[in-house]
Order: structure tokens, then C-alpha cells, then sequence
């Protein structure tokens, strides 16, 4: 059965120890990241292919016959960007797989250029979908191989195969040991209540400028030199650091120093393995600090804000371990951290970072997570054909009129319709996003989904099974929160709200006392578990809601406004859980208010208004709802307000214009089809200061819903 | 995942105690009130010159005042309580019936109750000096757990009157004391009106107050005694039994209402 469409979700990697040694035959320390690449995607009848990279809001199309050439469907040279996933289609090809044309698009939350291996994830992504479209069968090594050739022979990367196998093979908290000469390879858990926490020094290189290059050239040079040795050295991996050192006067320094930190880094792998074994987490730890100092001295692929990250790691009391990690020369750090002091970890090395480099670090916790993996695919549904579709939820003419009743002598009632015949369906792990003014009948919709309220009228299957029929059953397979402090039990601690959540959901203690310090972790609450929850932020009750939610481990969950009231930096925390669940496979109906959060979390959206669903689409395909059209904002002052109407009005029908104000400023908003026409009429007046602020931006999400709400499209 | 009876039972226990038992105004209910309420009896009684057994009223009547209090009020604000966290809805959302978890609550509030019976015996043996050399206290205990089925009965039944609706609170309120006096907490039914004695005649606790307090001044086990128990119980079963037939009724009911968070 062909698949026809789908989503890949492809990880970022971290890499613990073993840095540089991949290209020297040694052993590497990585794990798949939570941070990942999604690749939506929909076979195509012809040989094209159709990119759209939203983040970097850059189209390209191309044909798969051409990629030799390098060019994209217009003979222009295709774009940097472009060059990953089209080296891995062309190697695929070059490798005899089928590859078929298909669109896609695809946003990732991988920081780019911050050694997590954007590109691997991107390749890798595009070779599952390939695959997936191909219909043919590969391991995942093999598959890794075709991504490291098709970087280092289209994009011109001399790259490992590190990144590329620990974003196709990572296994969920296990990091991946990876013999590069061998190609053997073994999952190793994590050592016990240790967290890994990425700092991003939000200094960027570039991989290809940069001396990476050269330090392989230096190690290939000190391969030669010892081969007239030691015939039997194929490479750096078979020199013992005795060995090493007993002729390495004779090498050029600096080639010397590089040489040494990949010999001496391959015997700290072979260390640290045994170490992790046994579950020596603090051994290990002191062997990062290590692999930084000799990153540092001997590699020389340091800065000075990544030393400043380590050190400040070092002198901290919980960090067990910490180093550069990726090629180096800015990027991230890599904390290996005790559990228990995760979020005082995290604060500390944010606080520290920014008064001693005025810059602020990116610092977020991660776990080893599954490699590439498709995540939904309509194929599963025709494969299915005999069988009837189960969707996650299927909700059918749904409708909800409250009435209430008034006076005692002479009762009056008064209907009140909350939710009118809304149709919808989301599918297993699928992130379903309803948004809406105040008062459509989102919470509504939400607490008739989860049980707690009857339709009036109209059908609701979860999971196959019926509302009104299987309430109990359904409700041990969903699970709900509803924004604001309220639900817990404020004179209780964190583990006992917990527990006393875990009975009503009857799980068995062993279960309950596994289930409890994984959610605190997931939610980033240990180390609070003891705290009376009457203490705890809205931000921390909000994340408590979110584990008691899952404490079940339920397959659908209902989110409703879980970032209401929370401040941005625990609303970032708590998107990056809810995507942590999707990547485990959950469904999950989000409402929000916020525009930003739905389109970055979201892979449909229903917007609802007074209890009916007016529009349902992708993010993408809303937006394109509302025309391409760019939108200028112009802030004037309110004297120089009739100078720009009046250059405005040549325009004519070439832009829509509509005015705000905006406390002293008048605003203008103009949308048109040509921005660079409406810019050279208005840069005059911008020189001249009439004009006191332009800025271009794309249609957002945002601008779809206002359209939507106030009735401009339908 | 199949419910452990013993494990939501110990968490709801537990739970219920730290949450709602141990905290100021439940003490007061349950340990001050009956305190209050013996200390004012024995004192106006002995005022009055009158014989001992005139105290088994004060003394008995005090600490069952106290409990019926703490029912009446701990059933209703745990529920109350509930709605205003937005835990009700967590409850009511779970695969445990609700019906289940206000069984235990009010077992531990009924057991927790005893405090106020204890706290009002202690006042009256220990200052005023009351005797129980005579009691019977096989047929006391065997009362004493009488009653308390019939308050947990009727503590269940309140408990989803509440559930039902945020109004339920003033008519549980204003039950409170007439209850108490037409059980004849702190006197004879006997000295009560013939149409009020009827009317008292169906709370299962006047039943077995009536024979603790024969219990407490002498041999009680007699057939009057285990006629008495068995109406108590009977009448408690029956207010069980008509708390089970409205439950699906009034839970369907918040249901449709959508009073569940509504404070």
C-alpha cells in the first residue's frame, strides 16, 4: 500500500564524549535529542520536489533529474539551505533507491548552527520520508551512511557519521555508544537521577569557514607520520597515547596537539563506557571536564564564552560533568546535571553566563529521544480499508445549550447555546489546536470531550469507543487540564497531590512511585516534590497539572489554555513538554489564545466562534487563506499623518491601507501584493523623518484568526 | 487498571485528615463544640438540682451534637471545598466513581466525629464527676456503632445532594439544627409533641441514641434494645439505598448543569 502523506519527526543529537573522533575511527558517546526537525509531506505524481523551509521562510522547487546539476526548476543554482535535503535524494538515487517527487515543509526547533546537528536532522528526516514514499526497506546505519555521503560529497561538508546515526538510531533515555570503525553500536542508559542540560552560548560558527576542516587535515597527516612507524595504524585510533607520545616530538606542534586530544579522547571513551556500566555517573562527569579542558588546549576549538560555560558548570555543586559539545568555536555546552538540582542549575549558569559575557545563554534541559521516525501517515487509514477508522477523537453535529432557571414563584428559563453542531476529527498523535474568542464554547467542546459534560445532543467516539456508553473506560485513556491554579489540593505537597490523583486513577503503588519523579522531571518540578503546591507559581501549579494529567499515561490529552498566566520562559518550557509528548506518540487537543503557540505546536487548527467552527486547516494552508500578501507597519507622528495619506493615496488599488492609533503614533497597516513597490514610494518620507518606523512583515497566524473572527474571509 | 479498594482508601483517609480534619475549625467542631455544649448542659442541670440521669442527655446529646455537626458541615465543605479548587471536576473526571470517594470521606469524617463523643464524655467523668459504673457497655459500643452507620447513611446521602447543586449548601445548612432537635439530641423524645415524635421517628440516630443512653445507666441488652437497633439500621439502609437510586440521576444531572467548577 503506498503512502501518499505523512509527517517525519527527526532529532537533533547531542554528543556526551568522544568529540572529534568520528572521523578517527573512534568510539562516540551520543543520544538523539528532543529538540527535532517535523517534515510534513505529501507525494507528488511527477519527479519534483517542492520545499518549503518555514523557519527560514524559503521556497524551493526542484527536479530529481537535475540534481546533478545542482540547480533548482528555474536553472538557478540551488540555495545553501536546500543543498541537505537534496544531497540526500540524490545520493539515495546515486544508490539506486526509488525516490519519488514530493512537497514539503518542514520547520525544526533545533538550534541552528549550535553543534545539535541541524543538517543530520534535516538529512535523515528526508531520507525516512524518502523512504517512506519509496516503500523500500533500509537499516538505519545504511541509511546514516547515504546522509553523512550525500553532506560531504553535495553540501561540501567533511562531516563524521555521528550526527547522522544518533539522529536515525537514538533510543529514548539511552545514550548511543558508536563505534565509527566498526559500526557497531549499543544502547546505555543514562546514569540514574542525572538530567542533560543543553547551555547554547548563542555564539554561531560555521562549520564549513571554520577550521574543522583543518583539524582533520592535521589528523590525517599525523595518521601518515605514524603509519612509517607503525605499519599496522590505519588510523589514530590504533595508536595507544604511550605510543603517541614516543615519537610525537618529531610532528609539527600544532598537528601534534590535535593529533594527541583525538588519541587521548578515544582511551577517555573506552573509560567512560565502563563507567557508565557500573552507573559511575560522578566518574564519567569528570571525564567531560576533561574532554573540555583538552577541546580546549590541545584541539584548540574553544571560545572563550564556551570556557566560561564550562567553568562556571565546574564550580557548580549537582553538575556532575560538563563540556563543549559539536564541532566547537561557539555552540553549546553539554551539562551532565543530578536531577535534584536541574532548575537552581539552570538559573545559576543563565544568571552567571549573562554578567560575565552580557549575553544571554539558551539553557534548556533534554532527553535522549527515539531517532527518525514517521509519525502519522493517511496510509495507515487505507491499509486498513476493511476496517473501520478509529480516530483519537471523532466528534459529530456536537451541540451544548445551557439552561437556567430563575425566579422561585414563577420559574423563568433562559437557554444558552455554548456549542451548535460542530463536526471534527483528530487522529492518533496528531496536535489538535481550537482557538477562539472568549465565550465560543472552546472549554465547552473540551469538557464534553473529556466526559465531564453531556452533549445536548450529537456523538462523540474517543478511541472507537462511545461517550455516553464507555465514559469509564475512556476516561483511563484521556487526560485533561484546565488553565488556572485551580485543581489541586494547595495544602498538600506536589507527591502527595500526586498520589492521592494516582488512587483515583487506581494505579498500582509501584507504578505510582515509578510514575511520580519521571513527571516531577518532565515538568521540571524535582526537587519541589515536597513543597506544599500553595507555594508554587502559576507556572509551577500549571506544569503540576500537566503530570498529574499524565500520571495515567493517557494516549489523548486535553490541554485547555495550559500557558494562561504563565510567564514566557515556563510557557516555552511547558510547549517543549507538550512536544516531548507528541514525539512519545500522544494525541493531544490544545486551546490557546496565543496565536504563536498554536502555530508552532499545532498540525491543524479549528478556529470556533459562538459555538461554531468557522474555518479548520493546517497552519500553513489557513495562512495562505488570507492571500500572500505583505503586510507594512508605518508609525507616524500625528502631524506628519496627512504627508503620508497623501503619498499613500497614489498607491490606489495596489494596497489595502487601514489606520490605528497607537498612544502618541498614528499607525498605518498596508497590505500588499508588492512591498518593495510600496517601500521605494515611501522611503523618501522615511529619510525625512515624516515616516517615524517600517517594518515588512508575512501574514501570521495571527492575522488569519483576526480575519476569521471579524468575518473579512470565510 | 482495576481499583485497590484499600489503596483509595487509605489515600482518601489520609487525605481527608490532612486536608479538612486537622486544621483549626474542624478541631472546634468536633473537640470545642461537644466541650461546650456537655459544660453548658452539666452546668445549668446541676444548677437545677437535678438527679444523674438527667445528665446522660446533656453528656450524650453534647457529644452527639457535635458529631451531627461536624457531619453536616465537613460533608458539605468537603464537596463545596472541592468545586471552589476545581478538584471536583478531576474527581468527577477520573475512572473512580465520585460515589466511592464521598463514601470514604464521610467514614472518615463519622469516624473522626467520634472526637466530639469522646471529648464530651471526658468533660463529664472527669469534671463533673458522671458515673459509668453502671453501664452497659457492650450494648453501648453495639449503639454507638449503630448510630454511626446511621450518620454515615445520611452523610452519604447530604454529601450528594451537594454534588447536585451549588443551592444544596443552604438546605443542608438549615437541616442542621432542626435535625438535631427533633432527634432529641440533648431530651426525651417523649416530653416532643405526638406529630413531632412521629416526625422524629424517621432519623435512624434517635433510635440508637436512645439506647445508648439505657446503655449508659444500666443492662440494656433486652428486645426493646435489638428492635430499636434494627430500625435504626433499617431506616439507615433505606436512606443508603435512596442516596444509591439518585446517585446516576444526580451525577448525569451536573453533568447536563455544568455546575461541576461553578463556585
Amino acid at each position: 500500500m503506498e503512502i501518499q502523506d505523512g509527517c517525519v519527526i527527526s532529532p537533533g543529537r547531542v554528543n556526551l564524549l568522544g568529540e572529534h573522533v568520528d572521523y578517527n575511527e573512534g568510539v562516540v558517546l551520543p543520544a538523539a535529542i528532543d529538540r527535532s526537525v517535523k517534515i510534513q509531506f505529501t507525494r507528488r505524481k511527477d519527479r519534483l520536489v517542492q520545499l518549503s523551509a518555514l523557519d527560514l521562510d524559503h521556497q524551493c522547487t526542484f527536479n530529481l533529474l537535475d540534481l546533478d546539476r545542482k540547480i533548482d526548476s528555474n536553472g538557478n543554482p540551488l540555495p545553501s539551505w536546500a543543498l541537505y535535503p537534496a544531497g540526500v535524494l540524490w545520493m539515495l538515487q546515486q544508490r539506486g533507491y526509488a525516490v519519488s517527487g514530493f512537497n514539503a515543509s518542514y520547520r525544526s526547533d533545533i538550534p541552528i548552527g549550535a553543534g545539535l546537528s541541524s543538517s543530520a536532522a534535516v538529512e535523515v528526516g528526508f531520507a525516512v520520508v524518502s523512504q517512506v514514499l519509496g516503500g523500500w526497506q533500509i537499516d538505519r546505519l545504511t541509511l546514516a551512511r547515504i546522509c553523512q555521503a550525500a553532506e560531504i560529497n553535495y553540501a561540501g561538508v567533511n562531516c563524521g557519521l555521528m550526527d547522522q546515526f544518533a539522529c536515525a538510531s537514538g533510543v529514548p533515555d539511552h545514550l548511543l555508544m558508536f563505534d565509527t570503525r566498526t559500526y557497531e553500536s549499543r544502547a546505555i542508559p543514562l546514569p540514574q537521577n542525572t538530567t542533560l542540560v543543553i547551555a547554547d552560548s548563542t555564539i554561531r560558527r560555521s562549520l564549513i569557514n571554520s577550521a574543522y576542516n583543518d583539524r582533520r587535515k592535521d589528523c590525517d597527516t599525523a595518521v601518515k607520520y605514524y603509519q612509517a612507524i607503525y605499519p599496522e595504524v590505519k588510523s589514530l585510533r590504533d595508536l595507544s597515547p604511550a605510543q603517541f607520545q614516543a615519537h610525537a616530538h618529531h610532528l609539527p606542534d600544532d598537528v601534534r596537539r590535535h593529533a594527541l586530544h583525538v588519541v587521548e579522547e578515544i582511551a577517555r571513551v573506552e573509560r567512560a563506557i565502563q563507567y557508565l556500566d557500573s552507573g559511575d555517573a560522578e566518574q564519567f562527569g569528570k571525564l567531560m571536564f576533561e574532554t573540555h579542558d583538552s577541546l580546549r588546549d590541545l584541539f584548540e576549538v574553544s571560545c572563550r564564552e564556551l570556557d566560561i560555560l564550562v567553568d562556571l558548570a565546574h564550580g557548580f555543586d549537582g553538575c556532575l560533568g560538563a563540556r563543549l559539545t559539536g564541532a566547537g568555536f561557539g555552540g553549546c555546552t553539554i551539562n551532565l546535571v543530578r536531577k535534584d538540582r536541574v532548575n537552581e542549575f539552570i538559573e545559576f549558569l543563565k544568571t552567571a553566563y549573562q554578567k560575565e559575557t552580557d549575553l544571554q545563554a539558551n539553557i534548556f534541559r533534554t532527553h535522549p529521544s527515539r531517532g527518525a521516525s514517521l509519525k502519522s501517515s493517511s496510509a495507515y487509514r487505507s491499509a486498513a480499508a476493511s476496517i473501520p477508522k478509529v480516530y483519537a477523537i471523532d466528534a459529530h453535529e456536537l451541540s451544548k445549550t445551557f439552561v437556567s432557571r430563575h425566579g422561585f414563584w414563577r420559574r423563568t428559563s433562559k437557554s444558552t447555546v455554548a456549542v451548535d453542531k460542530i463536526s471534527f476529527s483528530v487522529e492518533k498523535g496528531e496536535l489538535f489546536g481550537l482557538l477562539g474568542p472568549n465565550g465560543a464554547g472552546k472549554t465547552t467542546t473540551v469538557k464534553m470531550l473529556s466526559t465531564l459534560l453531556l452533549p445536548t445532543s450529537g456523538t462523540i467516539s474517543i478511541f472507537g469507543r462511545d461517550i455516553l456508553r464507555d465514559t469509564n473506560e475512556i476516561r483511563r485513556h484521556i487526560g485533561f487540564t484546565f488553565g488556572g491554579a485551580r485543581g489541586l489540593y494547595g495544602r498538600l505537597t506536589a507527591v502527595e497531590n500526586l498520589r492521592y490523583f494516582a488512587e483515583l486513577y487506581a494505579l498500582p503503588p509501584e507504578v505510582t512511585r515509578r510514575r511520580i519523579p519521571e513527571l516531577l522531571e518532565i515538568v521540571g518540578l524535582e526537587g519541589r516534590g515536597n513543597d506544599r503546591v500553595e507555594t508554587f507559581s502559576s507556572g509551577m501549579q500549571q506544569r503540576l497539572h500537566l503530570a498529574r494529567a499524565l500520571l495515567h499515561d493517557p494516549e489523548l490529552i486535553f490541554l485547555d489554555e495550559p500557558t494562561v498566566g504563565i510567564d514566557p520562559v515556563g510557557a516555552r518550557e511547558l510547549r517543549a513538554t507538550v512536544k516531548q509528548l507528541i514525539g512519545h506518540g500522544k494525541t493531544i487537543l490544545l486551546t490557546t489564545h496565543y496565536m504563536a503557540e498554536a502555530d508552532e505546536l499545532c498540525d491543524r487548527i479549528a478556529i470556533i466562534k459562538q459555538g461554531h467552527i468557522i474555518a479548520m486547516d493546517t497552519p500553513a494552508s489557513l495562512k495562505k487563506k488570507i492571500s500572500s500578501d505583505s503586510i507594512i507597519e508605518v508609525k507616524v507622528e500625528a502631524a506628519n499623518l496627512p504627508a503620508v495619506q497623501n503619498t499613500l493615496s497614489r498607491l490606489g488599488s495596489l494596497a489595502a491601507v487601514s489606520y490605528s492609533e497607537n498612544n502618541f503614533l498614528k499607525g498605518i497597516s498596508i497590505t500588499t501584493p508588492q512591498p518593495g513597490a510600496v517601500i521605494e514610494l515611501l522611503s523618501p518620507l522615511l529619510t525625512q523623518n515624516v515616516i517615524q518606523n517600517l517594518e515588512v512583515r508575512n501574514q501570521t497566524l495571527e492575522d488569519v484568526y483576526i480575519s476569521f473572527i471579524k468575518g473579512d474571509i470565510e | 487498571m482495576k481499583s485497590s479498594f484499600m489503596g483509595l482508601f487509605t489515600r482518601q483517609i489520609d487525605v481527608q485528615l490532612r486536608m479538612r480534619t486537622l486544621n483549626l475549625y474542624s478541631l472546634l467542631l468536633w473537640f470545642i463544640q461537644p466541650i461546650v455544649f456537655s459544660a453548658v448542659g452539666m452546668i445549668l442541670s446541676n444548677a437545677a438540682g437535678n438527679p444523674a440521669p438527667d445528665l446522660v442527655y446533656t453528656v450524650i446529646g453534647g457529644g452527639i451534637m457535635g458529631m451531627w455537626s461536624g457531619l453536616v458541615f465537613t460533608s458539605t465543605y468537603d464537596i463545596r471545598s472541592d468545586r471552589r479548587e476545581g478538584t471536583l471536576e478531576i474527581i468527577v473526571g477520573s475512572p473512580t466513581s465520585l460515589r466511592k470517594v464521598e463514601a470514604i470521606r464521610t467514614f472518615s469524617n463519622v469516624a473522626a466525629g467520634s472526637i466530639s463523643l469522646i471529648a464530651a464524655f471526658l468533660v463529664a467523668v472527669l469534671i463533673y464527676k458522671f458515673p459509668l459504673s453502671q453501664a452497659d457497655l457492650l450494648s453501648a459500643v453495639i449503639s454507638l456503632l449503630v448510630i454511626l452507620f446511621g450518620l454515615w447513611c445520611m452523610g452519604v446521602f447530604l454529601a450528594n445532594l451537594m454534588v447536585w447543586s451549588r443551592l444544596s449548601t443552604s438546605i443542608v445548612e438549615f437541616i442542621e439544627m432542626p435535625v438535631a432537635l427533633l432527634a432529641g439530641f440533648m431530651y426525651p423524645i417523649r416530653i416532643l409533641p405526638a406529630w413531632m415524635q412521629e416526625i422524629s421517628s424517621i432519623f435512624p440516630i434517635r433510635w440508637g441514641l436512645e439506647t445508648l443512653r439505657t446503655a449508659i445507666q444500666g443492662p440494656a441488652l433486652n428486645q426493646e434494645t435489638l428492635v430499636k437497633w434494627a430500625i435504626s439500621i433499617g431506616i439507615s439502609l433505606i436512606i443508603y439505598l435512596l442516596s444509591r437510586l439518585l446517585d446516576h440521576k444526580v451525577h448525569d444531572l451536573i453533568r447536563v448543569s455544568g455546575e461541576l467548577s461553578s463556585i
